[in-house]
């Protein structure tokens, strides 16, 4: 039998992936450049993304969902190295600890958002809970944590979501190749802090890098979770670019698709870095692998 | 010593159980709700919602509509993916990173980013507001998952049973059927149920792609939500997990020994 060659194998999702993608980011690039605009016959204009870079709504927002995905992100990580070293040596229950920790993963993120909306809004039944024991006396005692103006609702959602997420990779690894290294360490005489940074950490960082990717790039583009829990200003981009396009004025639309663009720019910056990092990463353990 | 250490994992193990678990607690009682006001513990219970969810054609059909789209989407994703899967699980080429860096696009590209050139393009071959045009949509943004997921599955694949297989005279189709499906079966079942819960939580592209004319169960939900009605939101949201909730009970087995927990997204 006759080998397929390895770009006949890569072609079906490769095309599929460029007609019915990238098309539409090339075609969203020339609608925003006004390249077929109906209400003027100027060929190319960047009117569009002065627009957008002068106005002060926009880069709020853009600070705004930037800030978001990275607290997001970061508080994940934390959360979910803490749950994940606390879990590999749990043996009592641990078979349910571990559904539970995978339970949310299937869970989308707005069902999520939902849970947050009627537990943390002023009306919701934390507040009710505060009220029963005392803590406070009336609804508007309890802090403003849906809707509010820091997305603070926003981010509890994006972290109930993203630790386990983060979590199940990082606890496969300690669960697994791990162990034998660390064990090997402590024969050696290195204490648990020295373990943790000098082996576990290094081990674990490529799979932390690649699932951070992944929820940092949900946090930042999210439409549903910003549309449930978030507060009229600021708005995410996702909001902003969405109801930029659908205003009844078309000539907002080449906006919505300037902030669509820049957003494309800076996940794919962020993710090429990244990637370049993880490979690098990678290498390295090859290496050192190899050198054993 | 270890005493102390055991001891400091309680907060940890509350903190998970707490943030897993409570997350649950109002969707469940809405759903029984008929009133609550501010500040009682409980609601005025009733079966109302529960009622109206399966008495409302609507919602009903949305579900079916769900269940059509994603087993499309799931389908597709996995013939135009499975070979592309192999390749990167199973080779070393030149480019690898970059046709990596290429098949994840969709999957961290913002869907607002992508969805309204789609529209626009879909329009044009009147792809809008039609399933066909919905199902091609979700294929984009399950694929990544999919194929990234079998790519790691395949790197713990030997692919000498196939080149033994051959040797004994089996043909292709043979030899998929017969030797590299059950050898990966575990993982890819894991993969597909990633793509199927994917496309399962679609919104924003369905709500752009599909208009008015695929109405899907997340868009059911949000126009509950827009009203405020949330007994029957939140009716709807246990619907709408439950079905993923109980195929990940069904895979739980696979996901601890073979799929994404250990051979999973990670290694890639």
């Amino acid at each position: 039998m006759k080998e397929t060659k390895t770009w006949v194998m890569l072609l079906p999702a490769i095309l599929v992936i460029s007609i019915l993608f990238i098309i539409p980011l090339i075609y969203t690039v020339l609608l925003s450049l006004n390249f077929f605009s109906i209400t003027s016959n100027q060929t190319i204009s960047l009117q569009a993304y002065v627009n957008i870079l002068t106005s002060s709504t926009f880069i709020d927002s853009l600070v705004f969902s930037l800030e978001i995905a990275l607290i997001s992100t970061v508080a994940s990580i934390l959360i979910a190295i803490a749950v994940s070293m606390t879990l590999r040596r749990t043996f009592i229950g641990r078979r349910l600890s571990l559904f539970v920790y995978q339970y949310n993963i299937p869970v989308p993120h707005y069902v999520v958002a939902i849970s947050v909306l009627l537990l943390f809004t002023q009306t919701g039944l934390v507040s009710r809970w505060f009220y029963a024991l005392g803590l406070i006396s009336s609804s508007s005692e309890f802090p403003m944590i849906v809707f509010d103006q820091n997305g603070i609702g926003i981010m509890i959602a994006f972290i109930l979501k993203f630790f386990p997420f983060i979590g199940i990779a990082i606890l496969s690894l300690l669960l697994t190749t791990i162990d034998d290294y660390e064990q090997q360490a402590a024969t050696l005489g290195a204490n648990r802090t020295q373990r943790f940074i000098h082996v576990l950490l290094p081990m674990m960082m490529p799979s932390i890098l690649f699932s951070s990717i992944l929820v940092f790039a949900y946090a930042f583009g999210s439409y549903e979770v910003p549309f449930l829990l978030g507060a009229t200003y600021p708005k995410v981009l996702a909001i902003l670019a969405y109801q930029k396009f659908t205003d009844i004025d078309l000539n907002s639309r080449p906006e919505a698709m300037a902030i669509a663009n820049i957003m494309t720019i800076i996940i794919v910056v962020l993710v090429i870095i990244a990637y370049l990092q993880l490979n690098a990463m990678n290498r390295i353990r090859v290496k050192q692998n190899g050198e054993e | 010593m270890a005493k102390n250490r055991s001891r400091s994992r309680i907060p940890i193990l509350v903190f998970l159980y707490i943030a897993i678990l409570v997350p649950i607690i109002p969707i469940v009682m809405w759903s029984f709700a008929f009133r609550w006001p501010y500040p009682n513990l409980l609601p005025t219970w009733s079966t109302r919602a529960w009622d109206y969810v399966f008495s409302q054609p609507a919602i009903l059909s949305s579900v079916g509509t769900s269940i059509v789209v994603s087993t499309l989407v799931t389908m597709l994703t996995l013939i135009i993916g499975y070979s592309a899967a192999k390749a990167l699980g199973t080779r070393e080429f030149k480019g690898k990173t970059t046709v990596e860096i290429f098949i994840l696009l969709p999957a961290i590209v913002p869907v607002i980013s992508a969805v309204m050139g789609m529209q626009g393009i879909f329009i044009r071959i009147y792809l809008s507001d039609s399933l066909l045009g919905v199902v091609l949509a979700q294929t984009v943004f399950t694929l990544p998952y999919l194929i990234l997921g079998l790519a790691a599955v395949f790197k713990n694949y030997n692919m000498e049973y196939e080149q033994v297989a051959s040797t004994l005279g089996a043909d292709r189709w043979k030899i998929l059927t017969e030797v590299t499906i059950p050898a990966i079966f575990p993982g890819l079942v894991v993969s597909c149920l990633f793509a199927f819960v994917v496309s399962w939580s679609q919104y924003l592209l369905t709500l752009m792609i599909g208009g008015a004319a695929v109405n899907t169960l997340p868009l059911e939900l949000f126009a509950l939500m827009t009203s405020q009605d949330y007994p029957v939101a939140c009716a709807v949201s246990i619907i709408f997990i439950l079905p993923v909730l109980i195929l990940l009970g069904l895979t739980s087995k696979f996901l601890t020994t073979n799929g994404v927990a250990k051979g999973g997204i990670n290694q890639i």
